[in-house]
Formats: C-alpha cells, sequence, structure tokens
C-alpha cells in the first residue's frame, strides 16, 4: 500500500494542526487559481468552435446575400 | 476545525431555504437541483411521449392534427435530450465528481449556479412556443431547413432556447474539465480516477468542441429566418444540405455526450456487485477516448441518402463501423469483470446488466445502419426510431437510474424499498422492449417516423408499441414512489460504504455526506481506491 500525503504536509507533520490545515487551504486556493484559468482556456476554445462553424457558413451563405427587398 | 473550516459550518446553518436553494453555489445542492430539473422534464417529455403513442394506438387520425402531432415529436426529441438526459448526467457530475476525486466543490461554483439556473428559463421559453400563434417548431428536433423556416415566429424562441441550453452545458463542461484537471487531491493521479470522472473529463471536451456548431448552425438559421440571408436557402444560393453537415458534425458527438457517463456509472457499478476490480481500467480510458475522436469523423451516416458522392459514403460506412471496436473493448470489459466474480444481483446490478444487453442490441442495429446499402432502406423508417431509442432509453436513461440507485443511499443517508425498486426495474425492462422491439418490424416494413397516421399493415405492431409505451410511462411513477419514501421515510439508514465491495474516496464519507465535505484534501489511500493498482 502506498501513502501519499498532501503536498507538504509531510514536511510539517510535526507542527501544529492549525498550520497544516491553513497550508493546505493555501494550497487549495492555488489550485482554484490555476482552475480559473483553464476555465478561460476552454473558454476560448469554445469561442473558437463557435466562430469557425460561422466561417464555414459565410463561405457558402454570407457570398449569395440578397438583401431583403431585392 | 480550522478558522475557514468554522465560518463554512456557520454558514450552513444561517442559509434560508430560498438561500440555499436558488443561490446555492454547493455542489450537492446544484447536483440535486439538476436531478430534480432532469426528473420533472422527464415527466413532461414523457407526457409527448405518451401522446404520441396514443395517436398511434391505431391507424387514422384519432386525437389530433398532423401538424401539432409534428410539434410533439420535435418538442418530444428536444425536451427528452437537453432536458432530461444532459441534465441528469450534470447532476450526477456535480454530485460525484468532486467526491470521488477528493474536492471540496467544484472550481467555479458560481458558475455552476449559473449553469443550472439558465435552464428553467431555457425550457420555460422553448414550452411556451405550444401557445403562439402557429405552434410549436414542428420540423423535428434535427430542425432540418427549409421545412423549419416555414413554420410560425416561434422558431426564434426555439433557437433562443437551444443558445441558452448550449451556453448552460459549455459552462457545466468547463467547469468539469477546471475541477478534474485541478482540484484532483493530491496523489490522486489521472489514472487512478474513476470510471465515471473519465467518462466526464472526456464527455465534457466533446462538449466544449459541438454545442458552439449547435449554435453556429441556430444562429445563421435565425438570420436566414429573419434577416434574409440565405445560408440554407438553395432559392438564394445557400445550401441546405451544408445545415444537415453542420447540425450533424454536432448531432453525433451529441450521442456520445448521452452515452459516455453512463458507460462511466455501469463501470462503477459492475465491479462493485462482481466484487472485482473493473477488467482492463486503462483499456477502458482508452476505449472512451477513441469512442470520443471517432464520433467527429462520421456525421456523414446521417446523411447517406441526400446524395453524397461515393467515396464520402465509403469512408462515414467504414469509419462508423470503427467505432464498433472501442465500444466492443468497453462490452466484452464489463461482460469479463463480471466473469467468474462473486455476483450478487442488487437493484443497481440489474439496471447495469440491463443496459449492456439492450444498448448492445442498439449498438448492433446501429452497425447494420452504417452499411450504406442497407441504409437506403431503413432511412426514416421506425426502424431508426427503435434504434436509437434502444440507445438513449435502454442505454442512457438506464445507466442513470443506474447511476442514482448506486448513489442514492449515499446522497440521501437511508437506504430505498428492494421490493418497489426491483418492482420498477423488471416492469421497466419488460415494458421498454414491448415498447420499442416491435418497432423494428415496422420499421424493416416500411413504416414511415413522424407520420400521425399509417396503413392498416402496421397497426398490430403499432397497438402492441403503444401498450409498451403505457405500461413503460405508468413504471416511472414507481421510481417518483421509490425515491420520495427514501428520502423522506425510509427508516433504514445507509452505512458509509453502502455496497460492501465499492471502492473509492466518496465511500470514506458518512452517509449523507456533510455539506461541505473535503474542505481538506484527503489522504490517499490506495487500497481504498476502485483503481489504486493500477498494474491489473
Amino acid at each position: 500500500m502506498r501513502m501519499v500525503h498532501a503536498s507538504k504536509t509531510d514536511e510539517k507533520a510535526d507542527k501544529p494542526v492549525q498550520d497544516r490545515a491553513d497550508a493546505a487551504m493555501e494550497g487549495l486556493e492555488r489550485r482554484k487559481a490555476a482552475a480559473r484559468r483553464t476555465a478561460w482556456i476552454i473558454a476560448a476554445i469554445a469561442a473558437a468552435f463557435f466562430i469557425a462553424s460561422l466561417v464555414q457558413g459565410h463561405f457558402v451563405g454570407i457570398s449569395n446575400w440578397v438583401p431583403p427587398g431585392r | 476545525m480550522s478558522s475557514t473550516a468554522q465560518a463554512i459550518h456557520h454558514e450552513e446553518h444561517r442559509q434560508s431555504f430560498f438561500e440555499r436553494w436558488f443561490m446555492s453555489t454547493n455542489h450537492k445542492d446544484i447536483g440535486t437541483l439538476y436531478l430534480l430539473f432532469s426528473f420533472l422534464m422527464l415527466f413532461v417529455g414523457g407526457g409527448f411521449a405518451m401522446l404520441i403513442r396514443a395517436e398511434l394506438f391505431e391507424p387514422g387520425l384519432q386525437l389530433m392534427q398532423p401538424y401539432f402531432f409534428n410539434e410533439l415529436t420535435s418538442m418530444h426529441g428536444l425536451v427528452m435530450i437537453f432536458g432530461v438526459i444532459m441534465p441528469a448526467f450534470v447532476g450526477l457530475a456535480n454530485w460525484m465528481i468532486p467526491l470521488q476525486i477528493g474536492a471540496p466543490d467544484m472550481a467555479l461554483p458560481r458558475l455552476n449556479n449559473l449553469s443550472f439556473w439558465i435552464l428553467p428559463f431555457a425550457f420555460a421559453l422553448l414550452l411556451s412556443t405550444f401557445f403562439m400563434p402557429g405552434g410549436a417548431p414542428a420540423a423535428g428536433w434535427t430542425m432540418y431547413p427549409p421545412l423549419v423556416l416555414e413554420g410560425g415566429s416561434s422558431i426564434a424562441f426555439m433557437i433562443f432556447a437551444i443558445h441558452l441550453m448550449g451556453i448552460s452545458s459549455i459552462l457545466g463542461s468547463i467547469n468539469i474539465i477546471a475541477t478534474i484537471l485541478n482540484l484532483r487531491a493530491p496523489g490522486l493521479d489521472l489514472l487512478k480516477m474513476p470510471m465515471f470522472c473519465w467518462s466526464w473529463l472526456i464527455t465534457s471536451f466533446l462538449v466544449i468542441a459541438v454545442m458552439p456548431v449547435l449554435a453556429g448552425a441556430v444562429t445563421m438559421m435565425l438570420f436566414d429566418r429573419f434577416f434574409g440571408t440565405n445560408f440554407f436557402n438553395a432559392a438564394g444560393g445557400g445550401d441546405p444540405v451544408m445545415y444537415q453537415h453542420v447540425f450533424w458534425f454536432f448531432g453525433h458527438p451529441e450521442v456520445y455526450i448521452m452515452i459516455l457517463p453512463a458507460f462511466g456509472i455501469i463501470s462503477e457499478v459492475v465491479p462493485t456487485f462482481s466484487r472485482k476490480p473493473l477488467f482492463g481500467y486503462k483499456a477502458m480510458v482508452y476505449a472512451t477516448a477513441s469512442i470520443a475522436f471517432l464520433s467527429f469523423i462520421v456525421w456523414s451516416h446521417h446523411m447517406f441518402t441526400v446524395g453524397l458522392p461515393l467515396g464520402a459514403e465509403v469512408f462515414f460506412m467504414y469509419s462508423t463501423m470503427l467505432i464498433a471496436v472501442p465500444t466492443g473493448v468497453k462490452v466484452f470489459n464489463w461482460v469479463t469483470t463480471m466473469w467468474r466474480g462473486s455476483l450478487s444481483f442488487e437493484v443497481p446490478m440489474l439496471w447495469a446488466i440491463a443496459f449492456i444487453v439492450l444498448f448492445t442490441i442498439g449498438g448492433f442495429s446501429g452497425v447494420m445502419m452504417a452499411l450504406v446499402p442497407a441504409d437506403f432502406q431503413y432511412n426514416q423508417t421506425y426502424f431508426i426510431v427503435a434504434h436509437f431509442h434502444y440507445v438513449l432509453v435502454g442505454g442512457a436513461l438506464f445507466g442513470i437510474i443506474a447511476g442514482v440507485y448506486y448513489w442514492l443511499p449515499k446522497w440521501s443517508g437511508h437506504m430505498y424499498s428492494n421490493f418497489w425498486s426491483k418492482l420498477h426495474f423488471w416492469s421497466s425492462v419488460i415494458s421498454v422492449n414491448v415498447l420499442f422491439f416491435p418497432q423494428h418490424f415496422l420499421g424493416l416494413a416500411g413504416m414511415p417516423r413522424r407520420m400521425p397516421d399509417y396503413n392498416v399493415a402496421f397497426a398490430d405492431w403499432n397497438m402492441v408499441s403503444s401498450i409498451g409505451g403505457f405500461w413503460f410511462g405508468a413504471t416511472q411513477l414507481i421510481f417518483v414512489g421509490v425515491v420520495i419514501h427514501c428520502v423522506f421515510f425510509s427508516k433504514q439508514k445507509a452505512t458509509a460504504r453502502v455496497w460492501d465491495h465499492a471502492y473509492g474516496l466518496e465511500w470514506t464519507l458518512p452517509s449523507p455526506p456533510p455539506h461541505h465535505s473535503f474542505t481538506l484534501p484527503p489522504v490517499i489511500d490506495d487500497s481504498q481506491l476502485a483503481h489504486g493498482d493500477t498494474s491489473h
């Protein structure tokens, strides 16, 4: 059985429980910040797919656009 | 208790009903909201199905005019896909992913709240079209132009509703990806994650890639209908077949969006009740990824009869048949997991076994349709209806129900009634076959889909199918009773592990888990993980 502990908590095992909890919370905050960056990257990919579908439509549709009333 | 944990504890007890359920950022509460919404929509979409089957009970027009019948078939499809199957899987993801990876919540909790609360407004818009002049859109859930453009102005509401549903799905998927990639407990490597998390990670990328394409397709349709463009209008130089290409570039991966999370659930349930680790865990992960990749290069198999070049038909035929390989890997791995296992047949396992059998039937008929010459016979017939209902009811819906029966004791802290849940299963599994299996015969005999009237030659099997439909619909009321009884009235407490061979971080928490769980990262013990030892 392999035991893997939260980062840094092993090194600080002799510190008070409060310190270890705060260190874990700091680690969590760092990972949440990384998650926000990931979210923006994925959102940009989604936007790119939306634009790509319209660009594809442009080549077939807009080039033949007949404005209303003509 | 740390100062942060104390603050969280106090916040939990200060919340009013409104704050908890309307402004919640808690993944468990939002998961519950998604599941309740999906449950409600199951009965709305199911109600439409009952009306459809009532009209088809015998030949001739009995209950409704053909246009209203087509409104029902269109809205039934849209509600079941976007209102039932997808939200139910997102609800399960919300509940289980943070618990399975040892995260305190989803990575973006407020975005999570927004993702859910978009949905009721989207469906209010969509369903309101029934009461508009000209009625609801009636060109099928695929919304093909030019037919859809002939409808009333209500298609603007449908398009806006689809945009909202798409935004909801995309935001939900962004959250799932960000959560899985960043908030796993230290030591929980990707290849130690439960299969449900893997299936959702891959599904989320599919959603990110294809929902914006659907948004693009319906935006162009909106412009064609209201702003004088001709993207899809042949009379103005546009191309209606282009819509089909763009739509099915979304539509086929959408099929896998609706089935991959079910694969994940079945991969959790089968090992638990076989008392063996999942056979070929890594192969299952790679097979899921392969299915996702292949789903992008098969879309034109929905369009074999529109007049594609022969080379395209051959390519899409073979690429479609190729999907049977990774799918076969999954089915054989589930069966091999059961092989010589110490099997027991608790309710989740019964649903999982039914899933494997019924999904495989739907998969086989799918391979039949992949054959171009044969597809010309099956196209637009009830054979297609039978095929995708085996995949989506016998597959996706049964997978969801398996997941609910597997995790409900964990969520509620109580066990459900063994008798009533087994009655729900047996009644469902028999009636679903009475409902859909005869539709294979009807389709092969030439009965077209989306028609309210039919030749008397099809009368007998339609009557059988309708009886199966009413039976299956009524059976789901048992499910409502089982869930309500379990949550509010059951006296039998659930233990933390619930099932004696269930492994994974979620089973290390009490049942029900505390409102805020894993506020500190758990210490990972490989022996407590379902896939801690990846050498098997």
